[in-house]
């Protein structure tokens, strides 16, 4: 079975910084992975390259297209008239029709548990609401593979186990960044440790968090 | 105050550009000028017409679908510009409360010089947004 993202010995840096180095990893169809790791160690990074807005100097990735991806602070991807049309834009874009975009798009805020504030902007709904209208976004597309940077910030503790609740009823792959543990233990069954420029740990998320001497190595406690 | 606050920021941003331009491009600050013109358009625009309506009208049309875009573009990054101003100014006064002191001009110079790569990053991020969207290229 082909791979939902194929990561093979990525190198990436800035100027003279490198940020990764020889990063190589698989995600299958359907897994949940989530990728710790301490502040600045290239979690964000990683997830813009497999998205394609940055370059790598060298390596090998493969996303099983569509992806949607839900970004730290989502309130920028959210600039349509009311998040209904955001969420159908792509769809229009791709040339679906109209009746069928905006089928599609009430359907997955529907999934989100947004169905009341379709006709909403984005700009009246609260932080919790931005990423989950941003995770209907993403949905619309029915994606192979969903892309999620820290989900859970800005989240309060209940809106956090809704959005878990939420991502685990979804079959498509899925690789969470975030430093919220308790969240990854929920949402991915398999966790990635990035750090010090390379994944310094991949494994069952039961037992890597378990690890209470791992996660401190890695400044994750 | 807000809307004064915006202009503030809107005027130095507007300043430093034509500084840019006279310095590096030796011609007459048209960039900065061209910007302010649209910010206040845009501005007076957005508040006098019900916008939000007449882009909902306009997406349903065909032949209007991509100015309307156009102008979703330009409204949501006018939002961005202002949130990043109105939230700088509010945290430069928390931190220089003393008007005219020691620091008071230093601190807003700094503060308007940090507004570049704010607005620089929530524009790239917006970007990166059409990209997934496949709206940009």
């Amino acid at each position: 079975m082909r791979d939902a993202v194929l990561v093979e010995d990525l190198e990436f840096g800035y100027g003279s910084r490198a940020v990764f180095q020889k990063v190589s990893f698989r995600i299958a169809p359907g897994e949940s992975a989530g990728l710790a790791g301490p502040n600045g160690a290239g979690k964000t990074t990683l997830l813009w390259c497999l998205m394609g807005l940055l370059r790598p100097r060298s390596g090998r990735i493969e996303v099983c297209p569509p992806f949607g991806a839900v970004f730290q602070n989502p309130e920028d991807q959210l600039f349509m008239p009311s998040i209904l049309e955001d969420a159908a834009l792509p769809l229009l874009n791709r040339g679906a029709a109209r009746p069928q975009a905006l089928a599609k798009a009430r359907e997955a805020l529907s999934a989100v548990g947004l169905e009341h504030a379709s006709d909403r902007p984005a700009h009246s709904l609260s932080a919790g609401e931005h990423k989950r209208a941003a995770l209907a976004c993403a949905l619309a597309l029915e994606p192979c593979v969903l892309l999620l940077d820290e989900p859970t910030s800005e989240l309060d503790p209940r809106s956090s186990r809704l959005l878990a609740t939420h991502l685990n009823r979804l079959p498509c792959a899925k690789l969470i960044a975030s430093h919220d543990l308790a969240f990854l233990r929920s949402a991915a069954s398999r966790l990635l440790i990035l750090d010090e420029a390379r994944i310094a740990a991949d494994g069952p998320a039961d037992s890597l968090l378990a690890d209470e001497d791992l996660l401190l190595r890695h400044g994750l406690k | 105050m807000r809307l004064s606050a915006a202009w503030l920021g809107i005027l130095l941003f507007a300043a430093v550009l034509a500084l840019a331009e006279f310095l590096l491009a030796r011609r007459p600050p048209f960039l900065a000028a061209r910007m302010i013109l649209a910010a206040a358009a845009g501005i007076l625009l957005f508040r006098a017409l019900p916008w939000p309506r007449i882009a909902r009208w306009s997406l349903n049309r065909r032949a209007l679908r991509n100015p309307a875009l156009y102008f979703l573009f330009v409204s949501h990054f006018i939002r961005i510009f202002l949130e990043e101003i109105l939230s700088l100014f509010h945290a430069w006064r928390l931190a220089a409360p003393r008007r005219w002191r020691a620091g008071w001009w230093r601190s807003l110079l700094h503060a308007a010089a940090s507004l570049f790569p704010r607005t620089l990053r929530r524009a790239e991020r917006f970007y990166a947004a059409l990209l997934l969207k496949g709206l940009a290229q």
